[in-house]
């Protein structure tokens, strides 16, 4: 069943740029910087199509293969087995991540009341159901509704241009490298580093080379999407503001006198955050199923989501730990992950090369 | 299996039923009090006394009830008010007087006390920060002189909902006469945490006491300066218009000028299009804060006849105007520098411009700010008179 999910370039870009998008809209991860947020973007983009260019490169040297295959091949049966549960654990921990997230956004604007479980469920139940349909029906529906992520973003950024303040971007580094340098890591792992799940998911393309072009330009696209936020968040509240902000997005849509845009921030979060959690969960299963050596993932859908619910909810009891944990500890939690693990693989699958060539 | 499968179904649209029928979330309009302005004050015994204007829709589209062209005796709007240790506090409180809960979200104004603008903003301003959904657009009003109460139970002859007019009255205010200025719940916040701005909130006083107030017995005219979040001093309306300059903001307004050439006798200036641009220079290592104005505008009105055409008089007119303008900033300047109140945002300057002197600069800037030098420089163009290059002449 695997083997036979085709999707097309275009949904395979649309995948990964709302993968990107996610809940970084909401979370806005460059804000910690102040007013040189868009320096530490940019930097962490850069990094991202650095790492994308990793990704790209394993998979083109190992075409047709999930992640999951790859590390059994490069590491052997029994160390990749257990570098891929590690995978698989850490797929369906940013599930439970981006459901919190999810969850505590829709919790404070919206639904004060409703118990955060409920919010998460629901949404939990929709993701379910893509999955047990497939990732072709996820590609087909992402085609429809996503431009529409798109269509939002650039309307708010219209909307507060009277709000703009270019003085709110200077002065430039006045409290000098280190805080954009912590920034810039924050962005480089949530959400650019994320994009090693789609090792998961490049086999579901017809073509490999295709793979290559795809990957770029989402990366270059949803990051000019996501720089043109963050400049806006930065331009409209000022860095005094925006670092004291949970979710910044939130104020800054109360600007535009008599609409209130904050419903539409809240629908792209939506967009972005299923299929985040759709591609997170589908790569977990996946995974699963392959390490089982199994065929059909459907039977795994309905127990990782609700592991991946349970987990957003136990593992943090309230928005403080959250905040704490996803701007100090989480990129060294991931290093290992979209990093060191992925240049290991490159660097055997290299040398693999190179002795069988002799 | 298949009989089981839908035993399943029934039972999860069953379960949906009984969850569709009651919504945790559910805010029905119609059981909500929509505020459209809200007042806050400190009462002697130091808590927070919250008021609201609530509107009523049902007495909203109609002016006169009854047979025989009677007009309505009601009042379009309700003030209710509560108090509380904080404004969360006093806003629950004040549903023991409603029968529907509050939403805030609608507001045009907030009006704040003396009393609590001398002993600080934040007490009450954290609120709107925090809350989701607040108005962070609401324009802030200092009353000053009366209790709140009695500026928020004014009518308005204009429009239904009183605050609705005065709010309009601080916008037309600001771009036609110069005497009062927006301020926004959001751009105070911004200017109370820069330590190189100040906020400068516009005031609302009775300035002729009546039984039945209406909104026209208002003064909305003057600011209050503030250091920090606390006040420090009030500016007239030609000091207020003096800011308005410097801060590039006047859109347009009157200078009312003497007669360069007649005794006693006025000359109406009224300008379009000023441009305002502020500096700082340090010299020595103290501040020096440069103003420069370029106004131009037209002649509209003259008493004891000007023919401008004869270029000496054009230019002592011009003089004269040039010379009105720049004492109105300089008194904007000197009383500002009393009241050590950055309201120019000359340290946001120094930043900018000065990186590493305002690092050590900042923290003693009210007192710098206060005893820094000034120069102001005026430009003035007068480019029309009118229809008329000179008035009718009693013969």
């Amino acid at each position: 069943m695997i083997r036979d999910t085709r999707i097309s370039g275009y949904q395979l870009s649309l995948l990964m740029m709302s993968f990107i998008f996610g809940s970084s809209a909401i979370v806005a991860p460059a804000a910690t910087a102040g007013q040189d947020a868009w320096l530490a973007f940019i930097l962490g983009w850069l990094g991202g199509l650095l790492l994308m260019w990793l990704y790209v490169t394993i998979y083109l040297d190992n075409p047709s293969r999930t992640l999951i295959e790859i590390l059994r091949i490069c590491f052997g049966k029994y160390l990749g087995s257990v570098l891929a549960l590690l995978y698989i654990a850490y797929f369906l921990h940013l599930a439970s991540f981006v459901f919190r997230d999810y969850g505590e956004y829709l919790t404070l604007t919206t639904y004060t009341l409703t118990p955060i479980a409920f919010t998460i469920g629901c949404f939990a139940l929709l993701v379910a159901y893509c999955l047990k349909k497939g990732l072709e029906v996820t590609g087909r529906a992402a085609e429809i509704l996503i431009p529409y992520l798109f269509i939002v973003a650039i309307i708010v950024f219209l909307t507060l241009i009277p709000e703009y303040e270019l003085k709110n971007l200077t002065p430039i580094l006045e409290n000098g490298f280190a805080p954009v340098a912590d920034s810039s890591l924050r962005v480089l792992t949530f959400p650019f580093g994320e994009t090693v799940i789609f090792l998961m998911i490049f086999p579901a393309l017809y073509s490999a080379r295709k793979v290559e072009r795809i990957a770029f330009l989402s990366v270059s696209i949803m990051g000019f999407t996501l720089l043109s936020i963050t400049v806006r968040e930065v331009l409209s509240l000022g860095p005094d503001l925006l670092i004291r902000l949970v979710f910044p997005p939130s104020i800054s849509t109360e600007l535009t006198p008599k609409i209130q845009f904050d419903p539409l921030i809240a629908v792209n979060l939506l967009l972005g955050g299923w299929i985040k959690i759709t591609v997170c969960l589908y790569a977990a299963v996946v995974g699963i199923t392959q390490l089982l050596g199994l065929d059909d993932y459907r039977h795994f859908v309905l127990p990782a989501a609700i592991l991946a619910v349970g987990l957003s909810l136990w593992t943090f009891n309230n928005i403080f730990e959250l905040m704490h944990i996803s701007q100090k500890l989480y990129y060294y939690y991931v290093i290992p992950f979209q990093v060191i693990i992925p240049v290991f693989i490159l660097v055997i699958t290299k040398l693999k090369k190179v002795f069988k060539a002799k | 299996m298949h009989k089981n499968k839908k035993t399943c179904f029934l039972a999860l649209v069953v379960g949906i039923l009984f969850m569709i029928t009651g919504c945790w979330d559910n805010r029905d309009v119609t059981k909500l009090n929509f505020i459209t302005a809200l007042g806050l004050d400190k009462t002697p015994e130091g808590s927070i006394e919250l008021t609201v204007e609530l509107p009523r829709p049902s007495l909203m589209g109609k002016g006169q009830v009854g047979g025989g062209g009677q007009e309505s005796k009601e009042k379009p709007i309700t003030i209710v008010s509560a108090q509380g240790e904080t404004v969360l506090a006093a806003a629950r409180n004040l549903l023991e007087k409603l029968e529907k809960p509050v939403i805030l979200s609608k507001h045009e104004l907030l009006l704040v006390s003396e009393e609590l603008a001398k002993s600080g903003l934040m007490e009450v301003l954290d609120f709107f920060e925090r809350k989701p959904e607040s108005n962070m657009t609401s324009q802030v009003l200092i009353v000053k002189g009366s209790p709140i109460k009695k500026i928020m139970e004014t009518e308005s002859e204009q429009e239904k909902i009183p605050s609705i007019h005065i709010a309009n009255c601080i916008t037309t205010n600001q771009n036609r006469l110069g005497s009062s200025k927006e301020s926004r719940i959001i751009d105070l916040l911004r200017e109370i945490s820069n330590s190189g701005q100040d906020p400068l909130i516009p005031t609302i006083e009775i300035s002729q006491e009546k039984e039945e107030l209406k909104v026209k017995d208002m003064l909305i005219s003057g600011t209050a300066a503030f250091r920090g979040d606390r006040l420090a001093g009030y500016l007239t309306a030609t000091q207020t218009r003096g800011w308005l300059l410097a801060e590039n903001k006047a859109k347009g307004s009157v200078f009312t000028v003497a007669n360069p050439l007649v005794k006693d006798q006025k000359v109406s200036f009224e300008t379009y299009r000023t441009i305002g641009k502020k500096e700082v220079e340090l010299i020595d290592g103290q501040p020096r804060l440069i103003v420069q104005l370029k106004v131009s505008g037209s002649i509209g009105e003259s008493q004891g006849g000007l023919d401008l055409t004869q270029p000496d008089q054009l230019a002592l007119l011009q003089a004269e105007i040039e010379k009105t303008i720049k004492e109105e900033v300089e008194s904007t300047i000197s009383t500002v520098q009393e009241y050590q109140t950055d309201i120019f945002g000359f340290g946001e300057i120094m930043r900018r411009k000065y990186r590493s002197e305002w690092q050590k600069m900042k923290d003693d800037w009210p007192e710098l700010f206060s005893k820094a030098s000034y120069q102001i420089e005026v430009e003035t163009r007068i480019n029309r008179s009118g229809y008329i290059r000179q008035g009718t002449k009693s013969e």
